[in-house]
This record gives structure tokens, C-alpha cells and sequence, in this order.
């Protein structure tokens, strides 16, 4: 039997880096909630038994609840927030012929790459010259800087991947330009807006560095769990919160992706 | 024409985008309840037009009056017209039923007068029972009669369509040229189509205003357009034409005497349309008004010998190339096959003989 040429053959080396790649991902951090199940105080193997008592204590503790609800409270605004920014933000980059439309990309998207601690650092400088209290309020604002390149990215090829004759059929069909917006615009990159609340929550719902910076006394989930680090009776407590957030976020990312990338429409069908 | 007889009203309009010339001083009427179209080939600025009138474009001179109205500070969703765009633009978020109905809510109607009138839309475009379908769910000419519904369903004074058939293949396209005629009869409706098919324009419309390049050449009925072609443009766009080069030889008194080098004779036309004269100009005439003859034809005056080049069987009709003089100017010449089939077995390399009634040649300046 001759072999046949394959264009497309399974390439042996790839897969290996592929596996690789994914493991040196993941393995360090599926240490986190092997361990939020051991019985020790201490990260060591063997591991000799296994238990939920750190999951029952971490649901006593008021102040990881109190932590868990600002940075609810911080998330939920900062993912609505950047959200409609990065709406309108899209629609224009997408729709209307703006000089410069290349830099002006790449600037809103350069948070991405700007290290959170020089903006950190830059924003409290502006916040405590204005004097205004650090508090949730300015975590947010922080976070929204943060979030709206992701918001944008997420939005932007919604609009690019429909006809501008849509916004233009509803307009000659008697709709002035907020109807159209509502009634067309909207439904027609909802999925875009679904995905970017989650995915802005989930990056505002785990930020640490702006949150140190700009953070008052009311704690978000990553500040407490930073400031616990520092009692070692308090580790695995901390491992235990740490693999909740963490089923968390993966669940949101991947639900979020998931309805980013779908055909759409299905979601707002009025039948 | 008066006044009332007029629906829209285009006066000098001009648009450029930036350095681009898009359309450049349109100037014509279109009748209340006419089916006009605006032929011209790709980039000549059709879509531009109809942009303007649906208020998506702002002209950048001139002006737009639609049943008397100005209307360049209107906005799109107020004027009385509605679109049929060129990839119908069909919502995918809606189903047919809500496609329809969508330029409905403003008319605050109750929900059985809403269905009703859908309904009548969805029998009017023969699509009953598709009230349910996805956008996706549909073929191109069902999209297309949507389309068409979703904007007839407002009873606009003007009904615009930008290359409505363009996306159809060629049986389907047929059938629609002539649903969409029976369609325009039956709601009386004006409308404005825009095309690059002449066959298609000559098929649907009552006038026709050809462009090229951004430029109004003619505004004309089918059978104007056909027989009067005001310029060598507009005769080579609409249908097939040949060109003579010719000479004027004289101009007295109504009657033109034009000199055909390419055929060795002379001839007297009674024109009054060669005022524009250098005395270079071409002659057109139609492939089917020329008659061929085996030997020299003893009745018209005028008879040009030529070589036949090739023949092509049409099944209809049948097609000849003739060459006139030795590597000079070759002209295609349309024969009924009966009629073809009555001169015999003549092949190529045979020599034939050509004539036409003297109307059939068109004097046109060489632009
Ligand atoms: N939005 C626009 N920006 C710049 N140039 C345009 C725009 N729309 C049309 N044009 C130009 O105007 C000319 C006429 O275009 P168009 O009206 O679309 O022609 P047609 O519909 O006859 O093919 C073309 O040269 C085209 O490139
Ligand atoms: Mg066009």
C-alpha cells in the first residue's frame, strides 16, 4: 500500500506542544483547589486526607462576604458601564468614516498592554490631587478603564459583521435614529452586549492591582484574600474562595464566549 | 406635463464624495404611477440617484421635489417614499411576519388590523403561510418579495428599487421582471428601478434614463431609447447597434446628404437633428434592419456588397457578420431564421449583398 500525500496530516510535534502548552497553563493552578481540599494547613504532598471544612468556613466569615458583595456591587456597575460606553464606542468606529480610525484603535485599545500598575499609580496620583476619597466608587472608575478595550474588542466585529442597510431599511421604514437603534442596532448585537457584560465582569471581578491602588476601607474579594495571605492559619480558607472564583469566572468566560461567537438572533426571537 | 402629473422632481442634482463625481447635474421628471428606471453600468452613479431620493445621500447641488414637496431637508424616515435594497436588507433578528409589519408601529394599529393587512401583504407576494420564517429560513427570491412587501406595506407615493433581480439567477429573474410588472400595475404605485440589464429596463419600464458616468444621456420610453438613440453612448448601451463612419457632404433645406466610405455610396437623409455637426459623424443602424441578398437587390437605391465572415444560429433568429470592404469595418446584420433559411447555404467567404430602408440609419455625432 502507498501512502497518500495529506495536505492536512496530523503533525505528531504540534500536538506535543499543543498538550504542553495547555499543561504548563493549567496544571499550577489546578494546585489550587486540589489543595482547598486537603486536610493540612500546609501545601505538601502526600496529601493525607481530604475535606470540606475550609468550604464551611469560608461561609462563616463576614468579612469574605462583605468583600464578596463590593466586588458584586463594583463588577455588576463597571460591566454595565463599559458595556454602553463600548457600544456607542463601536458603532462609531464601525459606521462612520473617522480620519485617523488606525491610531484611534489602537489607543483605546492600548490598556490591554499598558501594565494595570502604571495606571494604578497614575490614577491615584489624579484622584488625590483632585482629593477625592478613595472608596468602591474609584476602584470602578478604574476598573472601567480596564474593561472598555475588552468591551470594544468584543463588540466591534458584531458591527462589522452586519450590513449598515439594516440601519438604513428600519430609517426608510419610518424609524428615526433611536428606534433604529432599539429596534434594530440592539437586537442585532445583543449577543456582542451579552458576552461583553460578562466578560467586563469577570475582568473587574478579579482585578487586584487597580484595586490596591485606588481601594479605600471596603474591601473587594482580591484585596481581602491578598491581606489573608499573610496569616498562614488563613491559606486554606483562601484556596477554598480562590477555586469558587475560579469555577466562576471559567463559567462566565465560557459562557460568554460561547454566545459571543453563536449565529446570534435566537436569543431576542419576539416570534 | 402638468404640474400634477409629475411625482418626482429632479433639478440639476449633483453629488461628489470628495474628488469622486458621483452623479452630475440630473435634471428630469418622473410621472405619478410611471415604472421608470435608471439604466447605466456599474459605477455610472444609479445607486447615488437613488440614494438621494431616499434622503441616504444629501446632494451636494441641485434639488429633489417628490409630489411637490422639497425635500433635501427631510430626513429619510420622513419621506414618502420606500426602498428595496440592493441585498434587501431583510432584519435577521425578525421573522417574515414581523419584516412585514416592522414600518407598522408607528400607524399604532390594533393586532387583528395588524395581521390583516400583513396578511394581504404575504398573498399579495404569494408567500401565505410564510409568516413564521426566519430570514435564514428564505431563498433569495422569497428575501426579495419580502423586500418588496415590507415596503409596499407603507403604500408609499414612490416605490424605490436598487437592482432588485441582480442576486437572482436568470429563470427566476424572468419570472419576478414580470411579477414585479404585474405588481406595480395592480398598486399603481410609482416606481423608480435602478439597473444595469437594458434588457430588463426595456422590458419593465414606461421611461428609462440611461447614465454613464455619473451624466443623465437620455431620458426616454423603450421604443425612444431603441429607434431615437440620441448619442453613440446611449445606442451602443441599449440593444446591439452597428457604426458607420460617415462624412456630411451637405445640409439644405431638411435634407442631409452623408457620404459612407466604408460602403462606396451616397445618401440623402431627411434629418433635422444635425445641428450639433462636425462633419464627421457615424451612422447607426440596427442589426435587424439590414436585409441580406445573395445578388445585387434591383428595388432600394441603396445596396453595399460585402463578404460574410461568420453566421451564428440563434434558434429564432439568425445572426451574420459581414465584411464590408477587405479588413475594413465589419457589420452584424439579425435575420429572422425563416428568413435566413430562404437564402439558401451561404457560408462564410460567400459574397452577399446588404439593404436598408433609408430610416434605419441614425445620424450621431462622434462624441
Ligand atoms: N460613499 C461613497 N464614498 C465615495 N465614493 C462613492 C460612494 N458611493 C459611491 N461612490 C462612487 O460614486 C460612483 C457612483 O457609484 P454608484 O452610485 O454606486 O454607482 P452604480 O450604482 O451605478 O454602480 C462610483 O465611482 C463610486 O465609487
Ligand atoms: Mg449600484
Amino acid at each position: 500500500m502507498t501512502e497518500r500525500f495529506e495536505f492536512h496530516k496530523p503533525n505528531r510535534a504540534l500536538q506535543l506542544y499543543a498538550g504542553l502548552f495547555m499543561a504548563m497553563l493549567y496544571v499550577p493552578i489546578l494546585f489550587i483547589p486540589l489543595f482547598s481540599f486537603s486536610d493540612g494547613l500546609y501545601i505538601r504532598f502526600p496529601i493525607e486526607s481530604f475535606t470540606l471544612r475550609w468550604y464551611a468556613e469560608l461561609f462563616e466569615r463576614t468579612a469574605v462576604l462583605r468583600a464578596l458583595e463590593n466586588s458584586v456591587r463594583v463588577a455588576v456597575s463597571v460591566a454595565i458601564v463599559s458595556t454602553v460606553l463600548g457600544v456607542f464606542a463601536a458603532k462609531a468606529l464601525a459606521r462612520y468614516r473617522i480620519p485617523g480610525r488606525g491610531p484611534i484603535l489602537g489607543f483605546i485599545l492600548l490598556p490591554l498592554v499598558v501594565p494595570p500598575i502604571i495606571f494604578g499609580v497614575a490614577l491615584l496620583l489624579l484622584v488625590s490631587a483632585l482629593k477625592i476619597p478613595l472608596s468602591l466608587y474609584t476602584i470602578a472608575a478604574g476598573h472601567i478603564i480596564i474593561c472598555l478595550p475588552f468591551a470594544i474588542a468584543t463588540l466591534l466585529p458584531r458591527f462589522e459583521g452586519y450590513d449598515a442597510a439594516m440601519e438604513e431599511a428600519a430609517a426608510d421604514l419610518g424609524e428615526n435614529g433611536w428606534w433604529v437603534f432599539w429596534r434594530v442596532t440592539v437586537p442585532i448585537i445583543l449577543p456582542g452586549i451579552v458576552a461583553s457584560l460578562l466578560l467586563t465582569f469577570t475582568v473587574s471581578f478579579d482585578e487586584f492591582v487597580m484595586a490596591f491602588f485606588l481601594g479605600g476601607t471596603d474591601l473587594t474579594l482580591p484585596l481581602y484574600i491578598w491581606g489573608q495571605l499573610r496569616i498562614p492559619r488563613a491559606f486554606p480558607v483562601v484556596l477554598a474562595l480562590g477555586t469558587l472564583i475560579l469555577l466562576f469566572s471559567f463559567a462566565l468566560v465560557f459562557i460568554g464566549l460561547r454566545i459571543g461567537r453563536r449565529g446570534a438572533i435566537k436569543l431576542v426571537d419576539r416570534g | 406635463m402638468t404640474q400634477h402629473d409629475t411625482m418626482i422632481s429632479i433639478r440639476n442634482v449633483g453629488k461628489r464624495f470628495g474628488p469622486v463625481v458621483a452623479v452630475e447635474d440630473a435634471c428630469f421628471d418622473i410621472r405619478r404611477g410611471e415604472f421608470f428606471s435608471i439604466l447605466g453600468a456599474s459605477g455610472s452613479g444609479k445607486t447615488t440617484l437613488l440614494r438621494i431620493l431616499a434622503g441616504f445621500e444629501a446632494a451636494t447641488s441641485g434639488a429633489v421635489f417628490i409630489d411637490g414637496a422639497q425635500m433635501d431637508a427631510v430626513p429619510p424616515h420622513q419621506r414618502p417614499v420606500n426602498m428595496v435594497f440592493q441585498n434587501y436588507a431583510i432584519f435577521p433578528h425578525l421573522n417574515v411576519r414581523d419584516n412585514i409589519g416592522f414600518g407598522l408601529r408607528k400607524l399604532k394599529l390594533d393586532r387583528a388590523e395588524r395581521q390583516k393587512r400583513i396578511g394581504a401583504m404575504l398573498d399579495l407576494i404569494k408567500l401565505p403561510g410564510f409568516g413564521d420564517r426566519h430570514a435564514d429560513q428564505l431563498s433569495g427570491g422569497q428575501r426579495q418579495r419580502v423586500a418588496l412587501a415590507r415596503a409596499l406595506i407603507l403604500r408609499p407615493k414612490v416605490l424605490l428599487l436598487d437592482e432588485p433581480l441582480g442576486a437572482l439567477d436568470k429563470q427566476l429573474r424572468e419570472q419576478m421582471q414580470i411579477e414585479l410588472r404585474a405588481l406595480q400595475r395592480s398598486v399603481g404605485i410609482t416606481f423608480v428601478l435602478v439597473t444595469h440589464d437594458q434588457e430588463e429596463a426595456l422590458t419593465l419600464s414606461d421611461r428609462i434614463a440611461v447614465m454613464a458616468d455619473g451624466r443623465v444621456l437620455q431620458v426616454d420610453t423603450p421604443a425612444g431609447l431603441y429607434e431615437r438613440p440620441c448619442s453613440r453612448r446611449v445606442a451602443g448601451f441599449v440593444g446591439n447597434m452597428n457604426f458607420l463612419p460617415a462624412r456630411v457632404l451637405s445640409q439644405a433645406g431638411g435634407a442631409t446628404s452623408i457620404d459612407i466610405p466604408g460602403c462606396g455610396t451616397t445618401c440623402s437623409i431627411a434629418t433635422k437633428r444635425l445641428e450639433h455637426c462636425s462633419s464627421d459623424i457615424s451612422l447607426a443602424i440596427r442589426p435587424e434592419r439590414i436585409t441580406l441578398h445573395r445578388s445585387r437587390p434591383a428595388a432600394p437605391a441603396i445596396a453595399v456588397a460585402g463578404v460574410l465572415r461568420d453566421r451564428m444560429y440563434l434558434g429564432e433568429r439568425t445572426h451574420f457578420q459581414i465584411e464590408l470592404e477587405p479588413g475594413g469595418a465589419t457589420v452584424a446584420v439579425s435575420s429572422s431564421t425563416m428568413k435566413a433559411e430562404a437564402l439558401g447555404t451561404i457560408g462564410p467567404g460567400a459574397q452577399v449583398w446588404l439593404s436598408w430602408p433609408e430610416d434605419a440609419l441614425i445620424p450621431l455625432g462622434n462624441e
